[in-house]
């Protein structure tokens, strides 16, 4: 087993920082022990939560309950909570609970025990055609462990951990089919003989899956630093978990002659699942900001389980190998250059399901270098790259290749003003055999702006970006549909502080977006959109208990063929819709009493599309009013009461007076209770 | 601003201009093979019909890939039925994205001889959002792949979520799929058969 050649590696790693014991006394720095749990003494009370939401569709109900104790010796917690919900419509609901607990003890100093459960339960029932459905799933798991750690010397931490997982999992699941399902099924004699054929027709089905098993594992890590500069850590982890699992499959039907039957089938399978992995971390510090380290990675795992579509247990094993590589430095005061790597393989593979196996080799390297001499300045650059090859695969060998790069930089002026600059490109090409997957595409996005502090209570910002986006089929039978995207935007924001009670915000967004296709052939499908919005915000605090804020929204958008009329000609717009919305909001909030919140809200919706090619327009007008109150108030030291209630109505205006009307009235409402014992 | 500053920002620029100048050949995509340039008939995306129309047209044909797509808005995600989700492969519907999507469904198209998609119903009433920007369809869909797998004809129910972003366009945001009472395998496990590698 290559875990236990790995675990006397670690022990004669041991030995030798033993050889080297001489030295641990001259540098300074301890290696902590790994363990915390015992580290802080406190008691948390006993303590209750419950709350009950209900809208329109549903209500739910939430319990929870905890404690916890952590003492020299001894540290115990324990959780559970309970959610139900009960849909509006009646049979229609589910319900889930958990309970958790743990229990360490420290038998000595370097040597805990623990055991840690955990049981939970999952319930839904709904109505099938009338027919009651119900599914409940059950997982019971119990986990003693045994963990031990030490350091041996001042600079050393060796730490181990066994356990052992005892694990209960219980699916019951019955289900009407809704309409009958007709099968034709061969009966047999007590010898196996076939001796006929039934014709049934199925209603209702049951199933039930039991599993028990067994999970071992053992953890060791090694943290060792000797010297000040250098520190190395390794750790290597084992499982093995046995699973079987039994499925009873039972289908009621009823037969020709309406008697009822019963066919039942059961299945059992063993699921084994192997897990190994190691993992070992060298850290290099150094002078100047420079730190350096390179992880090693190892992991591998055997996971067997029953494939319902092969009626067979599968096999999967995943061997994954990584290293990755970090490096940081500053060079002169102010700047700072990082570097990651990282080298990754994932080889998977399936023992029948064959055209699932893949194998893949990644490859990335994160560059960046930051700039900031002072608080005004501050400028940076970035590259990243990623090469990923799919390879032992049945279809799709081939590989993906990821660029990007970055630059943005910040400049404080003066007191009031600030300018702010962005730009990336990012290059994704996938490079394979199949026409289907091969394709680039290439993203491009600058944006620059700023930000004006006129006086204290006036400030603004602007940015003017553009973003293009261009999509590129390789092979000549998709290469028609390839398009170039374009945006183009300026954003906005007005902050103004009319009074020291009154403030204005304005937002503004103008854009325009063309999408262009390469080939002339599809120039018929040229596109341009454009966009104007504009969002103000009127807040009055007119009293110490009540605020008044009136908000105007106004969307503009339009959209057409943007194509020429005839070859080499420029482009010209057709609008092929106009839309207008426009929504004018006022709400009053008020606080009568410590805790207590009261709030109107009244909105107008108003919606105008007008589509020139048939000189058509709509007009809706909606209206909205939502009066509501919160309350969060402390009963008294050790106990909180959180509540809400809103009653929102909406009535959107006829269009013609025929129309039928359109009223909606809905309650929420919603409760919490906190109490600590 | 002092001199040593001024110095360490030429530096700065200097980097970036290095990085410009390189990155015109880093950044640049391939050309595509001569004689291509016929579109597929993709409709703009400006209705939910519209995107429907592409979704089924397109899915699973080598030519329609950059069109249905195009189709998942960038928070694409799709939820298998609960019954497959345990019964398949383990992870296999883990972080079903776009990226995911894209590349399962260039995986099938690759692999397809024939293909063809139907919404037969809608099984509930659709539901949109009171900003009219999301729409929910309940679709009864039946799919018909001939590949190199067993099966031929997927069937179930498909619950899919239409979000309009601020450019107008219609985009698919949730796939929700169910099995139905057929027995037929499911659109989520043809997707499942798919997905290897990524």
């Amino acid at each position: 087993m290559k875990w236990v050649v790995y675990l006397v590696i670690l022990a004669a790693g041991a030995w030798l920082v033993g050889l080297a014991s001489s030295a641990w006394a001259q540098g300074a720095g301890d290696v902590g022990n790994p363990d915390t749990l015992f580290d802080h003494l406190s008691r948390t009370p006993i303590t209750y939560d419950t709350s009950y939401d209900r809208n329109l569709s549903s209500g739910t109900w939430t319990q929870n309950l905890s404690y916890g104790l952590t003492r020299q010796r001894v540290a115990f917690s324990a959780n559970g909570n309970y959610t139900s919900v009960d849909q509006a419509l009646p049979g229609v609901g589910g319900e889930s609970g958990n309970f958790g607990g743990q229990l360490n003890l420290r038998a000595t100093r370097y040597l805990t025990f623990g055991l840690i459960g955990s049981f939970n339960h999952v319930a839904s029932h709904d109505l099938v055609l009338g027919k009651k459905s119900a599914t409940g799933q059950r997982q019971n798991r119990l986990k003693i462990n045994s963990a031990y750690s030490v350091n041996p010397f001042r600079r050393l931490a060796l730490s181990g951990l066994i356990y052992t997982e005892f694990q209960q999992d219980h699916a019951l699941a019955f289900r009407p089919l809704g309409q009958e399902r007709k099968s034709t099924v061969i009966r047999y004699d007590a010898a196996g003989e076939s001796v006929g054929v039934d014709t049934l027709f199925f209603h209702d089905h049951r199933d039930s899956t039991f599993m028990s098993g067994r999970q071992d594992g053992i953890n060791a890590a090694v943290d060792w630093k000797p010297r000040t500069w250098l520190q190395w850590v390794s750790s290597a982890s084992a499982s093995r978990v046995r699973q079987n699992t039994t499925t009873l499959l039972r289908d009621f039907a009823r037969t020709d002659k309406n008697s009822q039957v019963e066919v039942s089938s059961d299945s059992t399978s063993e699921n084994p699942n192997n897990s190994e992995s190691y993992q070992t971390k060298l850290t290099y510090t150094g002078k100047r900001g420079l730190l350096g380290w390179v992880n090693l990675r190892d992991l591998r795992n055997d996971q067997g389980f029953y494939d319902q579509s092969i009626l067979h247990v599968e096999n999967l094993s995943v061997k994954q190998r990584g290293a990755l590589g970090h490096l940081e430095y500053t060079p002169f005061l102010g700047a700072q250059l990082s570097m990651d790597g990282k080298i990754e393989s994932i080889f998977s593979q399936y023992r029948f399901r064959t055209g699932s196996t893949s194998y893949v080799l990644s490859r990335s390297m994160n560059s960046s270098f930051n700039y900031v001499p002072n608080a005004r300045l501050h400028g940076g650059v970035a590259f990243s790259v990623e090469n990923r090859e799919n390879l032992r695969q049945k279809q799709g060998n081939g590989r993906t290749i990821f660029r990007f790069a970055q630059a943005n930089g910040t400049f404080r002026a003066s007191r009031r003003l600030g300018l702010d600059g962005t730009g990336s490109i990012t290059l994704f090409s996938s490079q394979y055999l199949e026409a289907a997957r091969d394709q680039d595409n290439v993203r491009s996005y600058v944006s620059v702006g700023g930000i004006y502090q006129v006086s204290e209570r006036c400030s603004t910002f602007v940015h003017f970006s553009t973003t293009r986006s261009h999509t590129v089929a390789i092979a000549a039978s998709r290469s028609g549909d390839n398009y170039v995207e374009t945006t183009y935007q300026m954003d906005a924001t007005l902050r103004l502080g009319l009074t020291t009670r009154i403030s204005l915000l304005q937002n503004y967004v103008l854009s325009a977006i063309y999408h262009i296709n390469d080939a002339e052939a599809a120039d018929f499908r040229n596109i341009l959109s454009r966009i104007k919005r504009i969002d103000t915000t009127l807040a009055d605090s007119l009293f110490p208990f009540a605020t008044l804020q009136v908000t105007h929204n106004f969307l503009f958008r339009d959209s057409g063929s943007y194509v020429r009329s005839e070859p080499g000609a420029n482009r010209l717009y057709h609008i092929g819709y106009e839309d207008y919305d426009e929504t004018l909001t006022a709400t009053v909030n008020m606080r009568p009493a410590e805790g207590a919140l009261v709030f109107v809200s009244q909105s107008l919706l108003n919606s105008r599309a007008y589509f020139p090619s048939t000189e058509t327009r709509d007009t809706s007008n909606k209206w909205n009013l939502t009066v509501g109150a919160t309350v969060n108030r402390n009963l008294d030291g050790s106990s909180s009461l959180q509540g809400t209630v809103q009653h929102v109505g909406a009535y959107t205006e006829r269009r013609n007076p025929g129309d039928q009307s359109d009223e909606r009235r809905d309650w929420y409402a919603g409760v919490t209770f906190h109490k600590d014992f | 601003m002092t001199r040593s500053n001024v110095l360490r920002a030429a530096l700065f620029l200097s980097v970036l201009g290095q990085i410009s100048l390189w990155g015109c050949g880093l950044f640049k995509p391939r050309n595509p093979e001569p004689g291509g340039g016929v579109p597929s008939d993709c409709l703009t995306a400006n209705t939910p019909d519209n995107v429907v129309t592409n979704v089924l047209a397109h899915y699973a044909a080598v030519n329609g890939i950059t069109c249905y797509t195009s189709m998942l808005d960038s928070s694409f995600a799709f939820h298998p039925d609960p019954t497959d989700s345990i019964e398949a492969l383990p992870g296999i519907f883990s972080g079903w994205n776009r990226n995911v999507e894209t590349n399962d469904v260039s995986n099938i198209a690759s692999d397809a001889k024939f293909h063809a998609a139907f919404f037969d119903s809608q099984y509930a009433v659709q539901v949109l959002s009171s900003d009219q920007r999301t729409l929910t369809r309940f679709y009864a869909y039946h799919l018909i792949v001939r590949s190199s797998k067993p099966d031929t004809l997927y069937q179930g129910r498909a619950d899919i979520t239409f979000f309009q972003s601020s450019n107008a366009v219609w985009h698919v945001t949730e796939w929700v799929d169910h099995r139905d009472a057929s027995g037929l395998r499911t659109w989520g496990y043809l997707r499942s058969l798919y997905r290897f590698g990524f």
